[in-house]
């Protein structure tokens, strides 16, 4: 446990829109070690999409250190960062824009097997399939494309395509805010249970402060390209040391069911 | 399987598409069966000249200045304009595809770069172009089919250019970047399938303007000599405009409705490949 799995450090990323040059991450410093589950929370447009974005080479920094598994990967060339392609892997928030709506089932989680070239030609189908089953779709579903399944059973496609590579980081951008509730915790599970199953760990990016304090070990509160505050959730949630926490946390829905409900809710029985 | 049944009900149900199909298929029937119903070239004097229509029975639908056959000279003439129209634009599309790809899914310089050598020849009558470069390179089916091509890649490569803009930016995409795949991998079988619905729509159209411009080159004497083609036969037609109209005539219906064929399978498969148009049919 001394050696962080991922280690940043001083992290900075603008780009120029037009004519004008912004800066959503503004010296970030954090580290996931092995077999934790790290929150990123922060509000819309606060910098958590580009960093994630920056830690998988979709985005170059502009400077700092991105260490993974004590290899700085911060600005590699897409040739020297494909060694480490297998070990980062991600799930998008839309279920609907992240699957090529072209590509069968089976052949977008057996791709990634492909690029690497990992495991037996003949074996790669066999893999993708028991990835499908691992993640609860039935095997016998690998011939159709992704228009034929609901948002939560794609985004279970997006995670077996993450998974199938036997990964050790997983990040998760969102990854359930796109679902309706129900499907939430279903996906919210079948994360959990792979990661005990899998010895993943995850960065999980999310504004949802209830899910998050179920479901991470640690949190960093990221607010205007900064993280602002870190430390286990239920001691942020306790004392929160930052403004930006404090409003956060208020803005958590109490249910309190001492409270009337409001007449247009109320369902009457006859 | 089911993409060749769910495209054969949509043709069934547009009409429109149908008839552009049928018209079609009778034009490839005329060009495959040429040599069978007519084994003398087209150009041979197969009668007495100028006959009309009906008139003399070796040729229903008479004879030009010079005794030809004129329905001899349709189906031969169907073939050189299937040719032209097709080769011409398969090759505009193999240039303007890769061209179009590069630009938009690399952007930067390289976008920059690839444009303006598109604007160029954009800049430039597209017809005037096409003569010109026959003119230099001699009268030929080759030469015409290049011409045709060289003036038809440019739009190709911009439609498909904002494709690749707007599909680089999808989240799948950019999975596909982090799962390690090639730039090159990514461009043919990730993103150019999803480009290709505007493509094909455009590249009906664009056999017809090929087919019409063909013609227009073949009317003004810059087509291939050896060979008869619509373009040629109205062209000979013009010195007999006032006495015998139909020599003119002929060969101009067939070249419309070649014309409003593609056209209409354009429009119909515009209609099936759009998914907006294909949500509402609650498909």
């Amino acid at each position: 446990m001394t050696n962080p799995l991922l280690r940043i450090d001083d992290l900075h990323v603008s780009f120029r829109v037009g004519k004008t040059t912004i800066h959503p991450v503004r010296g970030i410093s954090l580290h996931l070690n092995r077999g934790e589950t790290l929150a990123l929370v922060g509000e819309s447009g606060c910098g958590k999409t580009t960093l994630a974005r920056t830690i998988l080479g979709l985005q170059a920094p502009s400077s700092g250190v991105i260490e993974y598994d004590g290899n700085d990967i911060a600005g590699l060339d897409r040739f020297r960062l494909k060694r480490f392609r297998p070990h980062i892997q991600c799930v998008f928030q839309d279920p609907f824009s992240s699957l090529n709506p072209r590509k069968r089932v089976e052949q977008l989680i057996r791709e990634p097997l492909d690029i690497h070239q990992i495991g037996e030609k003949s074996t790669r189908l066999k893999r993708a399939h028991e990835m499908m089953e691992r993640v609860g779709l039935p095997t016998d579903w690998g011939r159709r494309f992704p228009h034929e399944f609901s948002g939560g059973q794609r985004q279970r496609i997006g995670i077996a395509r993450a998974l199938v590579m036997k990964p050790d980081l997983l990040i998760c951008d969102e990854p359930v805010s796109a679902l309706d509730v129900s499907i939430q915790a279903q996906i919210i599970n079948l994360l959990w249970e792979l990661k005990r199953d899998m010895g993943l760990s995850y960065l999980f990016i999310s504004h949802d402060l209830m899910l998050v304090e179920t479901f991470a070990d640690r949190v960093a509160m990221m607010y205007k390209g900064e993280i602002v505050e870190t430390g286990p959730a239920r001691q942020v949630w306790s004392n929160p040391q930052h403004e930006f926490t404090r409003r956060m946390i208020d803005a958590i829905p109490v249910p309190d069911v001492t409270r009337p409900t409001p007449p247009a809710f109320r369902i009457d029985a006859e | 399987m089911d993409r060749v049944k769910s495209l054969a009900s949509a043709i069934l149900r547009d009409w429109m598409m149908l008839l552009g199909l049928l018209l079609l298929a009778t034009v490839f029937f005329m060009a495959a069966t040429a040599p069978f119903f007519f084994p003398q070239p087209p150009d041979t004097m197969m009668g007495p000249p100028l006959q009309w229509p009906g008139q003399y029975p070796g040729a229903p639908l008479g004879t030009d200045g010079l005794g030809r056959n004129i329905l001899a000279g349709l189906f031969y003439g169907a073939q050189i304009s299937l040719l032209v129209g097709f080769a011409s634009v398969t090759v505009a599309m193999v240039f303007g595809i890769l061209v179009g790809a590069f630009a938009g899914y690399y952007g930067g310089w390289i976008d920059n770069l690839l444009m303006r050598v598109t604007e160029l020849f954009q800049t430039i009558p597209q017809f005037m172009l096409a003569i010109v470069v026959v003119a230099v390179l001699g009268p030929s089916i080759q030469v015409i089919i290049f011409s045709l091509a060289v003036v038809s890649w440019p739009a190709i490569a911009r439609l498909v250019r904002g494709e690749f803009m707007v599909l680089r930016e999808k989240a799948y995409v950019q999975g596909c970047i982090v799962v390690g795949m090639s730039d090159r991998r990514i461009i043919f079988t990730q993103i150019l399938p999803n480009a290709m619905s505007g493509v094909t729509v455009m590249s009906t159209i664009m056999i017809a303007t090929a087919i019409l411009m063909e013609s227009a080159l073949s009317f003004l004497g810059f087509g291939d000599p050896n060979v008869t083609t619509w373009g040629t036969m109205i062209g000979m037609g013009k010195n007999n405009l006032r006495d015998a109209w139909y020599i003119m005539t002929i060969p101009g219906i067939a070249l419309l409705l070649t014309a409003l064929a593609l056209n209409l399978v354009g429009d119909g498969l515009n209609d099936y490949l759009n998914p907006r148009l294909r949500s509402q049919r609650g498909q």
